[in-house]
């Protein structure tokens, strides 16, 4: 049975029924609710909060536990191999919107960096980073409050994994866009070990029940919201302990000369998840400042997009989705028509757009393999986009060789502080490994490390 | 001599029947006006030649080249220089941070077009009421093409007890329950018109204090933008519910403007009985219709192709509004509806608010805690 909620079995469990998801469409599919209230809520979260594990005496017990039955749910998610899994497939791509083929690759992308000597070196750099910042050691928090963005499926699940790792306790707030991958994901948990899912609650409930937030709130979570610039901005108001992870997004530098291959990965890289994470990229700077190389690049990488529709394929576009490509495509045509320099190059309907021009506002967002190509005359002329944009692009993915990387990466004009710029290759942009929350976002970092949130490592 | 194109639309739009429906008129027109547009405007000329389209190739007023409402954010888009403009209208960006910019030459026919469509379906019988804004108005709001249009409305209609209670500084509850007060007691009908968002928030205040009035018979409430933005948001129907029954307003008085400052036209949903236009067009399934005025004609594409569809099929609105005459008069937009040439169905708006990054969809629950 699909559900949108994970109660572990030692909790008492509300009343549910059945509901149907507005993606659903004419599938016929539903899923179980739980019709949550504050009467259920406050005593169960009084069970939850608790001592976390931390790294104090016997924690090692059971970090070992949580690892082995972490890996056996890696093991599964990542083939697709556990009950009911077509069918759970089929439901995530109606309440994501992106095929079954694509959702196959990403879980098997998603879950594939989680092994043993993975999760174990994690758990080590987390213990050393701790003890290198001893003054700033606090106690781990009894409770932590995980509220969950639902444009991309999973994204809760690298948090959920750190926190159960550490054996704090965390109840999750799903989207309710997304809201059954993670209460999937943490069943599976249960069923290799109820004892490390006993630590994690996976909840969703509409915006407008505001009494089930508050419960939560009256029992001093830490708090770490995946909100928009909004949402965080109105949560730092009121509350000290905040770990927040807003609008983000990333950016792709290619040279015009890049191999065919790496630009079949630029194209990967950017329909996964049809362009709309936060490991997206939003722009391709190409480091030339001759256009026929930039637009020799854009034909290059017109078949590699079009080549996506069989490797990554669309799932039907929603109206809304058609008309914002209509919208980005029209201003560009504007642009083109007030005599600014721009290639468009569009494959059949909306499949997929390249625009190559001189600037890009990227504080507009695009999405649905809506490729922006910005030729960059040099390094410096980057360093200058790239510095008015830092506090929202956090993924640097490299179109080239890694001695290029290097070359790039010692060019004197980069005197930006990237202390919150990860880079990656191309092609693995989307594969997160499992300490990536933490070099992108120093207070989760802090939060992992059992430190004062007010500073940055 | 013979008369321009715009004097021609200008006296279309003040002397045209509303009640008749007459394409072949509309056809010249804008065929007419079209051809002008693509001598004088060079950007959308660049558009036209873009898709190789010209005036001698088109001749039904459908196939006239549409110009996205987001190429306003992107350049200029005027048949005279732009340092001509009088005025300058800016959209409000909702979603995102630039904002569109519509220039007029003159607003002669915006200010024509405007008045005779409000009097037409919103106003009848009357020919001035007591109007109360719940929306912006041109002298705090010069850039926004709503304030022009409440205050135009408000010294073209409205009696000496018209007001407006909305500023940059909040809505002026006290003022307005003041009016409503007086309105009773003098059994005048008003006209409280408000973008949504503010009539919520009135309707909230008021019903905080536990308030709620009987307007005289003849009142009605016209409403126009949507409720993004909000942190709980609300059906049409819950709206419209809660409108009648904190004023006192039956449904059939509860009017809605479908409007956008890329146009100089405004669609109105109206089912007043006075509204002989509405209740001759439309049938009764169709009463939830916004109704464009004669000079207006709008279209359904397909989302993908952008190709013309039937008429009642659902796509993208395209809209012609012979009362853009110094800009483009055909504006692609990004709405989502059935179009009846004369008459449409909105039923959606698409948002880019789900573009960012792993951030948007996060429920805004902040407000709750």
């Amino acid at each position: 049975m699909l559900r949108d909620f994970f109660i572990p079995s030692v909790f008492d469990r509300p009343p549910t029924r059945l509901q149907r998801h507005a993606g659903y469409g004419q599938s016929g599919l539903a899923y179980e609710t739980a019709q949550l209230a504050p009467s259920w809520l406050a005593p169960a979260l009084a069970k939850l909060r608790q001592p976390a594990c931390g790294f104090r005496s016997g924690s090692k017990a059971w970090q070992a536990r949580a690892i082995t039955a972490w890996c056996k749910v890696a093991a599964e998610w990542k083939t697709l191999r556990f009950p009911g899994a077509k069918k759970f497939l089929v439901a995530l791509s109606a309440t994501t919107g992106l095929s079954e083929k694509m959702l196959r690759e990403a879980l098997h992308n998603h879950f594939g960096v989680f092994d043993e000597t993975r999760l174990q070196k994690w758990v080590s750099r987390t213990k050393h980073r701790r003890d290198k910042h001893a003054a700033d050691k606090v106690n781990y928090p009894e409770l932590v409050f995980l509220i969950a963005a639902g444009n991309l499926p999973g994204v809760a699940v690298h948090p959920a994994i750190h926190l159960s790792l550490l054996g704090i306790p965390a109840v999750v707030k799903n989207a309710s866009t997304e809201p059954l991958l993670l209460p999937a994901v943490l069943e599976t948990l249960a069923r290799h070990d109820l004892e490390v899912a006993a630590r994690l609650m996976a909840l969703t409930w509409p915006r407008a029940q505001a009494d089930l937030t508050q419960t939560i709130m009256a029992h001093h979570p830490a708090l770490a919201a995946f909100g928009d610039d909004d949402t965080i901005e109105s949560f730092s108001r009121q509350k000290k302990r905040l770990v927040d992870f807003g609008d983000r997004f990333s950016l792709t530098l290619a040279l015009p000369g890049v191999a065919q291959s790496q630009i079949r990965k630029i194209a990967y890289d950017l329909c996964m998840f049809e362009q709309m994470g936060c490991l997206s990229p939003q722009a391709i700077f190409l480091f030339t400042d001759d256009w026929k190389e930039a637009d020799a690049f854009c034909r290059r990488l017109a078949p590699a997009l079009q080549r996506m529709n069989v490797t990554l394929p669309l799932r039907r576009r929603a109206p809304a989705q058609h008309a914002m490509i209509q919208q980005w495509r029209g201003a560009l045509m504007a642009r083109a028509a007030a005599g600014e320099k721009v290639i468009l190059l569009t494959g059949k309907g909306t499949d997929w757009t390249i625009a190559a021009a001189t600037y890009f506002d990227l504080d507009e967002r695009v999405a649905y393999r809506f490729a922006r190509v910005w030729p960059v005359a040099s390094i410096r002329a980057f360093a200058e986009i790239f510095q008015r944009c830092q506090n929202h692009a956090h993924v640097l993915i490299w179109g080239g060789s890694l001695n290029e990387l290097q070359e790039f990466w010692n060019a004197p004009e980069l005197d930006q502080k990237f202390d919150r710029v990860r880079f990656a290759q191309t092609g693995k942009a989307q594969i997160p490994n499992c300490g990536w929350l933490e070099d992108v976002n120093p207070a989760w970092r802090r939060l992992m490390c059992g430190l004062r949130l007010q500073k940055n490592i | 001599m013979a008369s321009s194109i715009s004097e021609k639309i200008l006296r279309f739009i003040q002397t045209v029947d509303m009640a008749e429906f007459d394409d072949g008129v509309y056809n010249k027109l804008a065929l007419e006006l079209f051809a002008q547009q693509f001598g004088r405007n060079a950007v959308y000329r660049g558009l036209c030649l873009q898709q190789n389209l010209a005036p001698d190739l088109i001749a039904d007023w459908r196939d006239i080249p549409a110009v996205t409402t987001s190429a306003f954010k992107e350049v200029p888009l005027t048949c005279f220089p732009v340092a001509a403009a009088i005025a300058v209208f800016h959209t409000s960006g909702t979603t995102q941070k630039r904002s569109g910019k519509h220039y007029f030459r003159t607003l002669d026919l915006y200010r024509a077009a405007m008045l005779r469509s409000f009097a037409e379906f919103c106003l009848a019988p009357y020919k001035k009421m007591r109007l109360l804004f719940l929306g912006p108005t041109a002298e705090c709001f010069p850039n926004s093409s709503l304030g022009y249009m409440f205050s135009e409305l408000r010294d073209e209609f409205g009696d000496e007890h018209s007001a407006s209670f909305f500023s940059p500084a909040g809505i002026d509850t006290a003022a307005l329950q003041n009016a409503l007060e007086n309105a009773n007691r003098e059994n005048a009908p008003v006209f409280i018109l408000g973008t949504a968002l503010a009539l919520l928030e009135g309707m909230e205040i008021f019903q905080r204090q536990n308030r709620t009035v009987k307007l005289p018979g003849g009142s009605r409430i016209l409403d126009t933008g949507g409720y993004k933005g909000r942190q709980v948001e609300i059906t049409r129907e819950e709206f419209q519910h809660r409108l009648g029954a904190t004023f006192g307003v039956p449904r059939e008085y509860l009017l809605n403007e479908y409007g956008m400052t890329e146009l100089s036209s405004q669609f109105y949903e109206s089912a007043i009985p006075e509204n002989a236009f509405a209740m001759r067009h439309a049938p009764r399934a169709l009463r939830s219709a916004h109704f464009a005025p004669s000079w207006v004609r709008v279209a359904a594409v397909d989302p993908e192709t952008l190709a013309v569809l039937p008429n009642g099929e659902i796509g993208l609105l395209r809209i012609f509004d012979l009362a853009n005459v110094d800009s483009v008069m055909a504006i692609q937009t990004e709405d989502l509806g059935r179009a009846w040439q004369d008459r449409l169905e909105l039923l959606g708006r698409a948002s880019g608010a789900e573009l960012r990054g792993c951030s948007l969809l996060t429920e805004m629950i902040a407000q709750n805690t």
